[in-house]
């Protein structure tokens, strides 16, 4: 499974649809942080929806965020490369 | 597809959660309860869970149901709870705990799933269940009305954080019922006592009554009516 064609880039596209967004998705598209796509209400709705497609396409119920995920310098939400990364190593560990 | 409101009760076994299933029931919506012992109660359009509330995994069993079955959620109603009778300093750590778990944690869970669900259609009505005990500072129930008292700002919480999604989150306070609940925790005397003393209206609230008020939550015109906590008999 790809994880940013088969995962990440369903949710976004439905996000971006949802919310009568302009953004370009790609693989450096940055979710969390400065340059965030995402106010504050639509990152939530992102993470939930991507909880749901992982559970939908692999049966596991994986928990994206951690108290203390959202402050480290080297956010896995920082862009889709690297949350696939992040994504991809969860699911390994489950 | 079905179109008749989706309606999840927690504690629908017995009481005032059976009693609202029926009700729900009657007025066309699909209804999923859930209780620690099986019911007897079957309808065409009530499905039954057997879960235990301290138990995430079953919790999320049922909210896993309710996404791949009907793909939404309309209404959430946190019905489910227990009640000790227990003097404050004789309240052991494992009984403190459990109503917590209960009372508190389970409501937790299943606002938090079913806003999970809610958030994908804009549109969810959540009804929690508080207490007039915490308004009258009841006694002898220490777990019981911390464990609502609890309840009363997570409905503040969640209503705040779940706005900007449509999803309403209120609480009520059902005054006194005869259920079987209540009787095995306290007196007669103490029953006398707690009416008397504390509620506006000494008469029992019934099923009926609550219903009406969780009516009103669950209308789709109440958009505006969020974070409200509604106490029925006016605890003094």
């Amino acid at each position: 499974m790809d994880i940013i064609n088969d995962i990440i880039y369903p949710v976004l596209e439905e996000i971006k649809e949802d919310d009568d967004a302009e953004f370009e998705i790609s693989p450096t598209l940055e979710i969390y942080g400065d340059q965030s796509i995402f106010d504050s209400i639509s990152l939530v709705r992102f993470i939930v929806n991507l909880q749901d497609r992982i559970l939908e396409l692999t049966d596991k119920d994986i928990i994206l965020v951690s108290s203390d995920i959202m402050k480290k310098s080297n956010s896995p939400f920082k862009n889709v490369t690297i949350l696939a990364e992040y994504i991809g190593g969860l699911l390994e560990n489950e | 597809m079905n179109n008749n409101p989706i309606t999840f009760i927690t504690g629908t076994s017995r009481g005032i959660g059976r009693k609202l299933a029926e009700h729900y029931i009657n007025k066309n919506h699909t209804v999923i309860g859930c209780s620690r012992n099986n019911t007897d109660f079957q309808h065409e359009n009530y499905t039954h869970f057997q879960a235990d509330l301290r138990n995430e995994k079953e919790i999320l069993t049922i909210f896993k149901h309710i996404k791949k079955t009907y793909g939404r959620l309309d209404n959430l109603i946190n019905n489910a709870g227990v009640g000790v009778s227990s003097p404050a300093v004789l309240t052991s750590t494992s009984v403190f705990e459990d109503v917590m778990a209960i009372n508190t944690t389970g409501t937790f869970i299943c606002v938090r799933e079913a806003a999970k669900i809610m958030m994908k259609h804009n549109y969810g009505r959540i009804v929690n269940f508080t207490s007039g005990g915490v308004i009258f500072n009841l006694d002898g129930a220490l777990p019981y009305t911390v464990s609502k008292a609890a309840i009363e700002m997570l409905t503040k919480s969640f209503a705040s954080e779940l706005a900007p999604y449509k999803i309403t989150v209120n609480a009520v306070a059902p005054g006194v019922t005869a259920t079987e609940m209540l009787s095995t925790y306290m007196s007669n005397e103490k029953y006398d006592e707690l009416m008397s003393r504390n509620y506006m209206i000494k008469e029992e609230s019934t099923a009926d009554d609550l219903a009406n008020a969780i009516d009103f939550f669950l209308q789709e015109t109440s958009n505006r009516v969020t974070a409200q906590i509604l106490y029925l008999c006016g605890p003094k």
